[in-house]
């Protein structure tokens, strides 16, 4: 059963939305969730090209300026509050996981 | 060297032709264009090309501009694009693939392929329930504005897919200087994408107006004569056995999955019942004329000709017999000498009146009276006259006038032969008696 959209955040997605807290470009994007993942995870273009437009979408995003073919666009109060959201949700998911004294 | 193929694959088969270019390549076949089916490769050599087949539906320029960059900046050439298929190849050996979130991919495509279908799905249905409501409610002058109508219906229908292409030619003009493809020609691959577009828009609007022509006949009005009943039938002949043929090619072919991208997948039972339910819609919609399904199976369908009196043998010439003032009623019988007695009106009209009549007579014919009720009113003058009440199936009578549901046939017996006619009471305020004498005013003119 897939996951009911934007409720949960996928990886990209998290990853994206906290990238996007500073106001940042597609290509820029793309290199800042390789860098603060250590690697981890990789958004592609056009993975990256389909959630921009979701979020823009969606009020999650804005687009601030255009510069030849670039566009940079940054987090809103409604992202935010999405991202604040699932950063909560993962710290359950992990003092849950405590119980099990790993 | 150029070589020329046929993209084996449906448009949303993307993984596999993205494993027949790399194939390809790895035989020293690069890809270099597409023009809509076609594959063009040129001969290179022998490389480990990686491609990517995407399914490209941009939404506005921006967004292309934005998607080009993000492409090639992580190391992704956009090689070509055809309709709204696009072909990118690996420049950088270390890129990352284009697609990383298998879940939003699969959102994607399936939204893309609902959109797609829902459209078609919701204009059957306004159709289906257009006609319906018409059928059903509609009486007198409102049910011949239907043809007008639906005449009008094909009209918008192919305007709106006209400014979809122009639109579309808009567009990929805009995307082509956008995205810099280098193309073979850049002119004839905007061409070609244009003619390809307008090649699958005129398929679907002909093909649509070939289903609504069959029910409402308003696009062929004023054509006369057997082939024009022959030609419609034909065409729904056609189209059924091509609708069962893809049916049962689906059936046998049970483990392929029709209409399957990546992870979408459309199961074949779900498919079936859609086609079922798509054939059963187009063959069982009441139609203006007649149920098709009806006519299908009712033999001699295609009238009769002969010029023998004999009831029992005979097969039967149609005739007009007139139009009397704001009636219009057409008869169908035997006259002396098979003599048309009178030719106005519409012979439009006339083809649609006498499918119905052969179809009763055929009954007579057969002794399937049950289906035919003869009820005695009274003589004038020498002709029995009888009203007929039952005449075909699925055609009950009704009280409420739709046109051809309050329609009544009397059969009149005169010395010579009879003679069964039908009247649409759809204007003026003469009553059947009047024209009843006035048909027997035309019988006796002409038996003299």
């Amino acid at each position: 059963m897939p996951r009911k959209q934007l409720q949960t955040l996928s990886e990209p997605m998290y990853y994206i939305l906290l990238v996007l807290i500073e106001e940042q470009n597609g290509v820029d994007i793309m290199k800042r969730v390789l860098e603060i993942s250590n690697e981890r995870v990789k958004v592609g273009a056009g993975t990256l090209y389909t959630l921009l437009g979701k979020f823009e979408k969606e009020g999650i995003i804005n687009s601030t300026k255009r510069a030849g073919r670039k566009c940079w666009y940054i987090i809103t109060a409604k992202g935010r509050e999405i991202l604040q959201t699932e950063y909560d949700r993962l710290n359950a998911m992990i003092d849950n996981g405590k119980i099990l004294k790993l | 060297m150029k070589k020329y193929e046929i993209n084996p694959y449906p448009r949303w088969r993307t993984y596999e032709l993205e494993a027949y270019l790399m194939k390809k390549a790895a035989k020293g076949w690069k890809l270099t264009d597409i023009f809509g089916k076609i594959l063009i490769f040129q001969k290179e050599e022998p490389s480990a090309c990686e491609y990517a087949v995407r399914l490209f539906t941009p939404k506005s320029i921006r967004q292309i501009e934005e998607y080009q960059e993000l492409c090639e900046s992580s190391g992704w050439k956009p090689i070509t694009w055809t309709d709204n298929l696009q072909i990118l190849e690996k420049t950088d050996p270390s890129a990352i693939a284009i697609d990383t979130d298998e879940e939003i991919l699969l959102i994607e495509l399936k939204k893309i392929r609902f959109n797609s279908v829902w459209k078609g799905l919701l204009a059957t249905f306004i159709a289906c329930v257009f006609y319906m409501v018409l059928f059903l409610y509609a009486g007198g002058m409102l049910f011949y504005t239907l043809d007008l109508l639906m005449a009008l219906m094909g009209i918008m229908y192919v305007a709106s897919k006209i400014a979809d292409i122009i639109q579309c030619f808009v567009l990929l003009n805009r995307v082509k200087k956008e995205m810099r493809i280098k193309s073979v020609n850049s002119n004839i691959k905007i061409v070609w994408n244009i003619c390809y577009v307008w090649y699958r828009r005129i398929i679907i609007t002909i093909g649509g107006l070939l289903f609504l022509s069959f029910f409402v006949d308003a696009v062929f009005m004023g054509i006369k004569g057997g082939l024009f009943y022959a030609r419609n039938y034909i065409v729904i002949f056609i189209m059924w056995i091509v609708m069962l043929l893809i049916m049962i090619m689906i059936a046998i072919n049970g483990k392929e999955r029709v209409y399957h991208a990546r992870k979408v997948k459309f199961p074949l039972w779900a498919y079936s019942i859609y086609q079922l339910v798509m054939c059963s819609m187009i063959l069982f919609m009441p139609g203006v004329t007649e149920n098709p399904v009806e006519n299908l199976y009712t033999p001699n369908m295609w009238g009769y000709n002969s010029t023998t009196k004999d009831y029992d043998s005979a097969t039967y010439e149609s005739s007009l017999i007139g139009n009397m003032g704001e009636y219009m009623y057409v008869g169908y019988g035997l006259m002396d000498n098979d003599t048309i007695l009178e030719q106005s009106t519409s012979d439009y009209k006339l083809q649609i009146y006498n499918t119905r009549i052969n179809i009763l007579l055929d009954r007579l014919k057969h002794n399937e009276t049950k289906t035919c009720t003869f009820t005695y009113l009274y003589e004038l003058r020498g002709v029995k006259i009888f009203q007929l009440d039952g005449y075909i199936k699925g055609y009950e009578k009704q009280e409420k006038g739709n046109g051809y549901g309050y329609d009544k046939y009397y059969y009149l017996e005169y010395k010579n032969g009879f003679c069964i006619f039908r009247f649409d009471k759809y204007a003026g305020d003469i009553t059947d008696k009047q024209v009843i004498e006035g048909l027997v005013d035309k019988l006796e003119q002409n038996a003299n």
